[in-house]
């Protein structure tokens, strides 16, 4: 065994990293899943800017408090579409998912659509006949509001 | 009555259970470690769930495969009730039971034979001859509640007055067939 497998391996039997620096690298998780957050509801306000500035929609920003297991208690924003007597809400759903680095559960009245941050990008999910992921954007943003929408 | 040997006796049905059960809990860490800074694949129907919602996956699965266990234990115990009752008929032992299960065997009825029935035939004389076997065969026959509920397709709620499990059935038939000295397992 060379030494480097054998660090790992020791390393593995330890239960992986240790707890101090697990807690900052869950924090600092816990910061940059945050920005994404905030830069995505950007993104999504500069799409309907147009709509909103003419009255056609309105955004609300709520905190609401997310437990996640392993970071604990803490604020996110909840983005609130209102159009009409209708409500579309980006809530998400925490950073620690298996698979990507974070989820948000878009909810309208009609269902619900999952977006998630993988690879640098927002990505829309699709299971059904199998599990795709789409590239989230303005495009398929109209697809996700006419299904979710009543 | 032709008896089947390959028949799963108490002990496959709860190796079979501990199996699928260890399985179980071996995918649930093997995807919860995929979360977060954890490297590893799995599988598809899991992508962007929560801790939360894994464990509620396999808590559903753990919870499903105990109810089958349940169904299947019983079952079991049923097998092995009846195999020693025909045995019993066959063997033309000369204990009271045997001599008691000879006599259900031979009580004519409309379309022939009787069809001879757990409850109210051998565990009924089991419970009549046996008496330091009545409190176990009460437990039994509660359980045959469950396992009719099961059954069934659990369409509708049941009151039973007790919660089962694998764990608890699988004492219920063992101290059973102790008192019974029913060792055909």
């Amino acid at each position: 065994m060379s030494r480097t497998t054998l660090e790992a391996f020791i390393r593995s039997k330890a239960g992986g990293t240790p707890r101090g620096d697990r807690e900052s690298e869950l924090q600092a998780r816990k910061d940059v899943w945050l920005k994404r957050v905030s830069r995505l509801y950007a993104d999504v306000r500069k799409w309907l800017a147009d709509l909103e500035r003419d009255g056609v929609l309105r955004f609300d920003l709520d905190k609401v408090a997310l437990e996640e297991r392993e970071i604990g208690q803490y604020d996110v924003e909840v983005l609130t579409l209102a159009i009409g007597k209708q409500q579309v809400a980006f809530c998400p759903k925490g950073t620690l998912i298996v698979g990507a680095d974070g989820r948000i559960d878009i909810q309208g009245q009609r269902g619900v659509r999952t977006i998630i941050f993988s690879g640098g990008r927002w990505h829309l999910v699709t299971r059904t006949p199998k599990l795709r992921l789409l590239p989230f954007n303005e495009d398929s943003f109209q697809d996700v509001l006419s299904e979710v929408m009543r | 009555m032709k008896t089947n040997p390959d028949r799963p006796r108490l002990e496959d049905v709860w190796e079979q259970y501990q199996v699928t059960r260890d399985s179980i809990v071996q995918a649930a860490e093997h995807t919860k470690g995929s979360i977060a800074f954890a490297s590893g694949t799995t599988h598809p129907r899991f992508f962007a769930m929560s801790l939360d919602e894994v464990e509620e996956f396999f808590r559903a699965r753990l919870d499903e495969t105990d109810r089958q266990a349940c169904l299947s234990l019983v079952a079991s115990a049923e097998a092995a009730l009846c195999v020693d009752f025909w045995e019993r008929v066959h063997g033309r032992k000369k204990d009271p039971v045997s001599r008691a299960f000879r006599g259900i065997s031979r009580i004519p009825c409309a379309h022939g034979r009787l069809k001879v029935r757990l409850d109210e035939h051998i565990l009924q004389t089991w419970a009549e001859m046996v008496p330091q076997a009545k409190a176990r065969v009460g437990e039994l026959r509660g359980a045959l509640k469950y396992r009719h509920w099961l059954a069934h397709g659990r369409w509708w709620v049941p009151k039973f007055g007790r919660q089962y499990d694998p764990t608890g059935l699988l004492r219920i038939i063992t101290e059973l067939f102790k008192k019974v000295k029913l060792t055909a397992l």
